[in-house]
């Protein structure tokens, strides 16, 4: 139960002399863009975040953007390169793990596997409190909230993968930390298990009123479990929002690419200004764009020209006329109550997400590989971005290069 | 049907036969130099042998009531026992102190465990004339370091002890690398999963790294029980003849001298087959051990 502000935050993991050849060596195959400088890899650099008291938080972010550094640094398990770090307003960046009074549940769980759910969960009570009832009654307690009291003489290795994870989040709770760290606590398991879990933690969390921080590659996971979601690239914070905000609004072209499945389609586009009003043209077909935007994008002194115009598969829909766009099907994923269609457009990958029923209720079955079909979209589903930067022209805000 | 039963039968056939030719040199060599030694001892320690190790007779338990009646088997035994009681409990200690010293990984690591390591590299017999001179009254290392005047290995008295340190530090090497790749395989995670809880670093000792290198605290302890059943090079290399010799004989370096020395067959076999049996005993009771305090992930 504390807040937690993240000022500056930074960390640069110094090269070691050896692997400093190598690496600039092998540069160009380099998987990660993190930046390099004379002192090391920049994993985590101008984070800023005010999580507040009893919030969830979640970082999302490919691989390697930094989230798992970001909440090792709230640990204390990663030391702070630059920035400051505090807990309840107190500055914490020299303290201990076991000094900031966090509970950390971890990927693997990390359990102790020689000790039974019980010990587990009473080891690091044994310290804090000193009667036995006491602990009795707190393991008991978190045990019972997760549901684990029938198994608490067993040890871990005889428990399924979803029982550990409520044993590694009962370890975490039963000492009433004022933050709980989660990093990809749900992604060893299995994908029936993992939504049953996510579901879970959502009650859990009406159960147990703490702050959360939560580590995710999933944006399906990022979207239902945060009230806040920070999206991360590269070390850089792309964007701080509620799920509806960076869903909606993505301030650039990678949140948008990042949130939401399937993937939002990108294309090349046209945009043209006409006595204020700006138009996308789109090989053709031209969309205005709506007041709301139209006005964002004067604020932002949008240039026309070659632009990046984004469109979720959701919002595109089919059309019987040759007056819209056409592309090419190429396969056919047949959903259940929606079916995926991959198109081919301008030679470019395109999917559109359509209902696989009619308003008969009668399977649609007439899309066939390889025939065109014409698509179209609605104004108010355009995204804009620059062709360059891949900022999002219609933010309110103008968003940090 | 039956044919292919047949064809199933004899691929099986030849696949035995292929299976008993690539055992052979290992039978060959087990039967040669572990079997047919072994059964001949247990005939041996029940037979009358001559000094060319040629059998004259049966004598019953006679071997047995000669060689468990001598006082220098007594003492033999004693010092075999105290060995093994002082030189296994020290030895898991110490390596794993230094296990746990050298765990983390610092820009030095290699050279720690270069240097935890070498006693491995050095061969029993050069360690012995090593210790022998580093010990010696008059010229040795130790007795100028710490102003001592001791006749180390001369003396009934310190004789043992300074063996002792001999064996010990002779495996401190090989054990030390044991118990590190055992502390360095326990996941990071849960080692950080202590440092959120809290954990003293104490109790992070005792209560999750020891437990969770059990198994190999347990395959130390078992090889060196036996390893220390059967200690004699240090006995015969550094001791000798000499007058003090006799306050070190083992088990295995009276069985040396009666053996190889006096030529006293049917004694050599009692001494080997009485090593055999209490060895076979530490090792079915540190089983029983085994069941209670370690745990297999």
């Amino acid at each position: 139960m504390a807040d937690i502000s993240l000022i500056n935050i930074k960390k640069i993991y110094p090269l070691v002399a050896g692997a400093k050849k190598k690496r600039h060596a092998h540069q160009d195959e380099s998987s990660t863009n993190l930046e390099k400088t004379e002192r090391g890899v920049i994993a985590v650099q101008d984070f800023n975040i005010e999580i507040k008291d009893k919030e969830f938080v979640v970082l999302v972010g490919p691989s390697g953007c930094g989230k798992s550094t970001t909440l090792r640094m709230i640990a204390g398990l990663e030391e702070i390169t630059g920035g400051e770090l505090y807990i309840d307003g107190k500055i914490v960046n020299e303290l201990d793990p076991k000094d900031r009074d966090i509970a950390m549940v971890f990927q693997n769980y990390a359990l102790y596997p020689h000790m039974t759910v019980y010990d587990n969960m009473a080891f690091a009570l044994k310290k804090r409190t000193s009667s036995k009832e006491e602990i009795d009654k707190k393991v008991r307690e978190a045990a019972d909230i997760l549901g684990i009291t029938d198994y608490l003489d067993r040890k871990p290795k005889n428990l399924s993968g979803g029982q550990r994870q409520r044993v590694a989040i009962g370890r975490a709770i039963v000492r009433n930390p004022k933050a709980m760290l989660m990093d990809e606590p749900l992604s060893n398991l299995d994908a029936k298990l993992r939504n049953q879990m996510r579901a879970e933690l959502i009650q859990l969390r009406r159960k147990i009123d703490t702050t959360f921080v939560y580590v995710t590659h999933d944006q399906t996971e990022a979207m239902t479990l945060g009230d806040r979601i920070v999206v991360m690239k590269d070390g850089f914070i792309q964007q701080i929002g509620t799920p509806q905000e960076v869903f909606e609004r993505p301030s650039n072209r990678f949140v948008a690419g990042f949130i939401g499945t399937p993937q939002m389609n990108f294309f090349e586009a046209f945009l043209e200004e006409k006595n204020g009003q700006f138009v996308v043209d789109l090989d053709g077909f031209k969309v205005p764009v709506i007041d709301e935007d139209n006005a964002r994008m004067k604020k932002n002194k949008a240039k026309t020209g070659k632009i990046i115009l984004g469109l979720r598969p959701e919002l595109l829909s089919l059309e019987n006329s040759d007056k819209y766009p056409a592309a090419q099907i190429n396969v056919v994923e047949m959903m259940g109550t929606c079916a995926h269609l991959h198109l081919i457009y301008k030679e470019k990958d395109l999917v559109l997400v359509t209902q696989a029923r009619d308003e008969n209720h009668h399977l649609k079955m007439d899309y066939e590989n390889g025939s065109l079909i014409h698509f179209s979209f609605l104004p108010q589903s355009m995204y804009i971005f620059d062709l360059e930067t891949g900022n999002n022209l219609a933010l309110s805000e103008v968003p940090r290069q | 049907m039956k044919k292919e039963l047949t064809l199933k039968n004899k691929r099986q056939a030849r696949n035995r036969k292929k299976i008993f030719i690539l055992l052979l040199p290992i039978i060959i060599f087990a039967v040669l130099f572990v079997y047919y030694p072994f059964i001949k001892t247990i005939i041996n320690s029940f037979s009358l042998v001559n000094a060319k190790g040629l059998i004259k007779g049966f004598a019953g338990l006679e071997n047995y009531q000669y060689t468990y009646g001598r006082k220098d088997f007594l003492l033999a035994l004693k010092h075999t026992l105290t060995i093994a009681v002082i030189n296994v409990p020290i030895t898991i200690i110490i390596t794993i102190a230094l296990a746990l010293l050298a765990n983390k990984r610092r820009k030095l690591s290699p050279v720690y465990e270069l240097l935890f390591t070498l006693p491995m590299a050095v061969s029993m017999s050069a360690a012995c004339m090593i210790f022998k001179s580093m010990f010696s009254p008059s010229v040795g290392f130790i007795n100028y370091f710490f102003g001592l005047k001791l006749g180390w290995y001369e003396s009934k008295e310190t004789a043992l002890a300074a063996i002792l340190i001999l064996t010990i530090w002779m495996g401190i090497g090989f054990n030390f690398l044991l118990m590190l790749s055992a502390l360095r395989s326990i996941p990071d995670q849960i080692i950080e999963a202590t440092e959120v809880d809290g954990i003293s670093p104490i109790r992070r000792i005792f209560k999750v790294q020891i437990p969770l290198i059990s198994p190999t605290i347990f395959f130390v302890l078992c090889t060196n029980l036996v390893l220390s059943m059967m200690t004699s090079a240090p006995m015969i290399i550094i001791m000798g003849v000499s007058s003090a010799a006799s306050s070190t004989n083992t088990l295995m370096s009276m069985m040396f001298q009666s053996g190889f020395s006096s030529s006293d067959y049917g004694l050599a076999a009692v001494l080997s087959i009485t090593a055999f049996s209490l060895t076979l005993g530490f090792t079915i009771l540190s089983f029983v051990f085994e069941k209670k305090k370690v745990h297999y992930q």
